[in-house]
C-alpha cells in the first residue's frame, strides 16, 4: 500500500458485494466477485489487497475444491471493522444498494436509511 | 490436395495452441503475482489463488486473456515501483546533508504557514489535518454533508464505531457547519463528528457544538463529546479530539510514515 485508501468506484462496487452477501451464506472468492462486479481481475485484486491491508477482509482457503482436479479457492468475508466501515461508506456514496439489500434481505440489521441527506460545502 | 493439407495443419496447430492455453495462463498469473507483490506470503497466496480463479474462467483462450491482463498489470505495478525507487535515489543524491529530516509539512509551525498551505492547495491543508490527527482515514471523494474523512475505533471485539471528520478552511467558521455534521453523525449513524477549522471557532460555533450532547462508550462507560470542534491552532499547540483508541491498520499515512506500524 503505497498511500492513503481512496474510495473510487471498483472500491465501492466490490463492498456493495462483500454487504450483499452478508447474511446469505454466500461464499466469495476472486472469480465471483469479478462476475458479480463485471470489473476486471487486476482491478478487482488491487481492491482486495486494500481491503486486506485496511483489514476490512479475511481470507481463508477452502480445504479442498470440489472438483478435485482443480486448486482450491479463497473465500474472503468481511470483519467486523470492514462491516462497520462498508455500510458507513455505502450510506454515504451508495445509499441505494443498501435500502436494495434492506428491501430484499430483511433482518440481516440493515438499518432504516435517510432518504435524504444533509448537503455541506468542501473545505 | 495442398490445401488440405494445410487446412489440416492449421487445425492441428489450433488445436494444440487452445489446449496449452490454460497451462500457459495459469504460469502467466503465477509469474504476475509473484512479481507485483513484495510481500513474499502474499505473492505465494496470490500465485494460488489466482490460478484457481483462471480454472474457474470458462474458455480455453479467455483463460489466456485473462492472464494476460494480470501480467500486464504487474509490469506496470513494478514498473512504478522501479520508477519510484530511482525517483528516491535521485532526490537523496540531491538533498543537501542535513536536510533529510526536513520534509514539506514538518516546518508547519504556525498558523500562518497553515494558512499559506492552504491557500496553496486546500487537498494538501486537508492531508496535513489528517497527518495531526495520525489516524489512517477513508477519503470522502465527494464531500457530502461536509464530511472529508472518516476513521474508526474499536467498540469491542465484534464491532466498531465510526468518526466522522470535517474540514473546514476558510475564514470564517459558521454555525451550518456545526449543524451540517451534527445531522451527518445522525444521519450516518456515526459515533462522533470532529470539524477542524483553520480559523478559531465562535462561542456559539462551541456552543452549538457543545450542544449536540456526548456519546458513551458502551463497553467503557466512558463519554466522549459527540460533535468536536477543535482549530489548527489547537493541533499545533498539541492538542488532539477526544476519541477512543483509532484503529490503525498498517499502511502509509500520508506525510506521516508506516502509520500502525
Amino acid at each position: 500500500m503505497t498511500g492513503p485508501p481512496r474510495i473510487t468506484g471498483p472500491f465501492l462496487d466490490v463492498l456493495e458485494v462483500f454487504v450483499s452477501a452478508l447474511g446469505s451464506n454466500t461464499d466469495l472468492h476472486g472469480w465471483a466477485i469479478m462476475k458479480a462486479t463485471k470489473r476486471s481481475g487486476p482491478t478487482v485484486y488491487g481492491v482486495l489487497d486494500r481491503l486486506e491491508d485496511m483489514r476490512w477482509i479475511t481470507g481463508e482457503w477452502e480445504t479442498q475444491n470440489p472438483d478435485p482436479s482443480k486448486p482450491r479457492r479463497r473465500f474472503y468475508q468481511l470483519t467486523p471493522t470492514g462491516r462497520t466501515g462498508a455500510m458507513a461508506l455505502l450510506r454515504e456514496r451508495r445509499p441505494q444498494s443498501l435500502r436494495r439489500d434492506a428491501a430484499t434481505k430483511p433482518g440481516l440489521g440493515f438499518p432504516e436509511w435517510p432518504d435524504a441527506l444533509p448537503q455541506g460545502g468542501m473545505a | 490436395m495442398t490445401a488440405i493439407v494445410i487446412s489440416v495443419i492449421l487445425g492441428l496447430i489450433v488445436n494444440e495452441c487452445s489446449e496449452i492455453s490454460p497451462w500457459c495462463a495459469r504460469r502467466l498469473v503465477k509469474w504476475s503475482a509473484l512479481r507485483r507483490y513484495t510481500d513474499p506470503r502474499r505473492a505465494a497466496e496470490r500465485a494460488e489463488e489466482l490460478s484457481a480463479l483462471i480454472d474457474a474462467r470458462p474458455g480455453k483462450l479467455l483463460k489466456l486473456f485473462s492472464a494476460l491482463g494480470f501480467a500486464g498489470s504487474a509490469v506496470l505495478v513494478v514498473f512504478r515501483r522501479e520508477l519510484a525507487r530511482r525517483l528516491d535515489t535521485m532526490r537523496e543524491k540531491l538533498t543537501k546533508p542535513g536536510q533529510e529530516s526536513v520534509e514539506a509539512f514538518s516546518v508547519l509551525r504556525d498558523v500562518e504557514a497553515v494558512q499559506a498551505l492552504f491557500e496553496r492547495s486546500p487537498l494538501e491543508f486537508e492531508q496535513w489535518v489528517r497527518s495531526q490527527i495520525a489516524a489512517p482515514m477513508i477519503t470522502m471523494l465527494a464531500a457530502d454533508g461536509g464530511v472529508d474523512c472518516l476513521t474508526l475505533f474499536d467498540i469491542d471485539r465484534t464491532d466498531s464505531g465510526v468518526v466522522l471528520v470535517s474540514v473546514k478552511g476558510g475564514r470564517i467558521i459558521p454555525q451550518t457547519f456545526v449543524r451540517d455534521l451534527i445531522g451527518a453523525v445522525e444521519a450516518q449513524q456515526a459515533q462522533i463528528g470532529i470539524l477542524v477549522t483553520l480559523a478559531n471557532p465562535t462561542k456559539s460555533v462551541i456552543d452549538a457544538a457543545t450542544h449536540s450532547g456526548v456519546w458513551t462508550h458502551p463497553v467503557t462507560g466512558q463519554t466522549f463529546p459527540r460533535v468536536q470542534v477543535i482549530s489548527v491552532a489547537d493541533l499545533l499547540a498539541g492538542r488532539r479530539p477526544c476519541t477512543p483508541q483509532l484503529i490503525t491498520p498498517p499502511f502509509r499515512g500520508p506525510w506521516g510514515g508506516i502509520v500502525g506500524d
